[in-house]
């Protein structure tokens, strides 16, 4: 039996790569980011939230789907972002937790909601997508000191892979590139009763590294302020 | 490298599955499936020729490669995968004439993204490049607004398509 793996794709003419101090910086603002973010999620709905150390990960385009569940359900908003920075962002839920997000919104009983079909279920989705991402880019803007314009949600329900797919597109088509850089992160409810979600940022490279410029300056300034 | 292994393939059934990425093709010889998963407006394009029992299966990213800056052709392109899925069968003693293709997804799931049109035109341009090498377009299951996940048996050729509406044999 013959078999041969073959992947019939260009290699890494764009090599992307970041160094300890710039994944910290960007950790970081993803920190800041996602702190503000969560924050007016636990105003909207009441429920306190947790949130895990968002991670940056530079990953091949090819690569990109095994970092998550490609077949798993999920129910979020997409959003193209410019101003100071541009990228695409996404806010997903898995389908249980926006289910539980569309019963607290709604004022049903806990279990009440069984899919996102009606007007209703899929705008109290994308309402609470939409808050996240504002906020989230808020965090950004604030830190940087510009202003962010993010688009108008779009909704999706369906697999993670497909809503994942479609962001790695909108980068590759600005920029011919083997590499995107992917801000993850993960939040869940405190009591891990029902919510869970993912914010991914994917930015496009130019709009990166202007941040991360940026960042640099800002520590050198911070150190020299120190002496 | 293992770890790399150990996520593209895996067994079932003593069947070695393998796991075509964004912009990736994977061929087998029968018992084989090959996998596409979760796509939205990608194209899985799937060749197979019934005689020799041997498949193919690319993960089509973007309607065309620009002019082709590259010298290395990928199948993230439309209109390069084709050439070179067609070529990897040969390689895998499949006959031109024998081979039929098979193409699911190019659907758009963002209202956003829908000034770009990828998805129609990456089904567009697969299947211009398909005629063009006269090989036979025996099923797709194009379009729409949902999520597509392929599997290819390369034992008997059957193309199933998964989708929030259900499961589909072509």
């Amino acid at each position: 039996m013959k078999e041969k793996e073959e992947d019939g794709d260009g290699d890494g003419d764009s090599e992307f790569e970041l160094n300890a101090f710039q994944k910290d910086a960007l950790n970081e603002l993803g920190n800041i980011a996602s702190c503000h973010a969560v924050t007016s999620l636990a105003e909207m709905t009441g429920v306190t939230i947790d949130i895990e150390v968002p991670t940056v990960d530079v990953v091949s385009i090819k690569d990109a789907e095994k970092l998550i569940e490609a077949e798993k359900m999920v129910a979020g908003i997409f959003v193209q972002i410019d101003g100071g920075f541009s990228g695409y962002l996404q806010v997903l839920f898995p389908e249980r937790s926006a289910f539980h997000l569309v019963d607290i919104l709604m004022g049903k009983t806990p279990g009440e909601t069984k899919s996102i079909e009606t007007e209703m279920e899929q705008s109290a989705v994308v309402e609470i997508g939409n808050m996240l991402a504002s906020s989230f880019c808020d965090g950004i803007a604030d830190f940087f000191h510009f202003s962010l314009m993010p688009s108008p949600p779009s909704f999706a329900f369906d697999m993670m892979g497909a809503m994942l797919e479609n962001a790695i597109i909108a980068v590759v088509q600005a920029q011919e590139t083997e590499h995107v850089i992917l801000f993850r992160c993960d939040f869940q409810e405190e009591t891990e009763k029902g919510i869970y979600g993912y914010i991914l940022l994917f930015p496009q490279h130019d709009s990166l590294k202007k941040m991360l410029s940026m960042l640099e300056a800002e520590v050198r300034q911070d150190k020299s302020e120190m002496k | 490298m293992a770890a790399e292994r150990f996520f593209n393939s895996e067994l079932e059934d003593g069947v070695k599955k393998q796991y075509a990425g964004i912009g990736e093709m994977k061929i087998a010889h029968n018992p084989g499936l090959l996998m596409v998963m979760g796509i939205g407006s990608c194209i899985a394009l799937a060749l197979y020729d019934k005689y020799v029992k041997v498949g193919g299966m690319a993960h089509i990213m973007l309607p065309d490669s620009r002019g082709g800056r590259k010298a290395k052709k990928s199948c993230k392109f439309a209109d390069e995968a084709v050439l070179i899925l067609l070529e990897e069968m040969l390689r895998h003693d499949a006959k031109k004439m024998q081979i039929v293709a098979k193409i699911a997804g190019g659907a758009s799931m963002f209202s956003v993204m829908d000034t770009l049109q990828i998805g129609e035109k990456n089904a567009a341009v697969v299947k211009e490049m398909l005629i063009e090498e006269g090989i036979k377009l025996v099923a797709e299951d194009v379009g729409g607004n949902y999520a597509r996940s392929v599997i290819l048996d390369t034992c008997t050729g059957e193309f199933t398509v998964k989708a929030k509406g259900g499961v589909k044999n072509l």
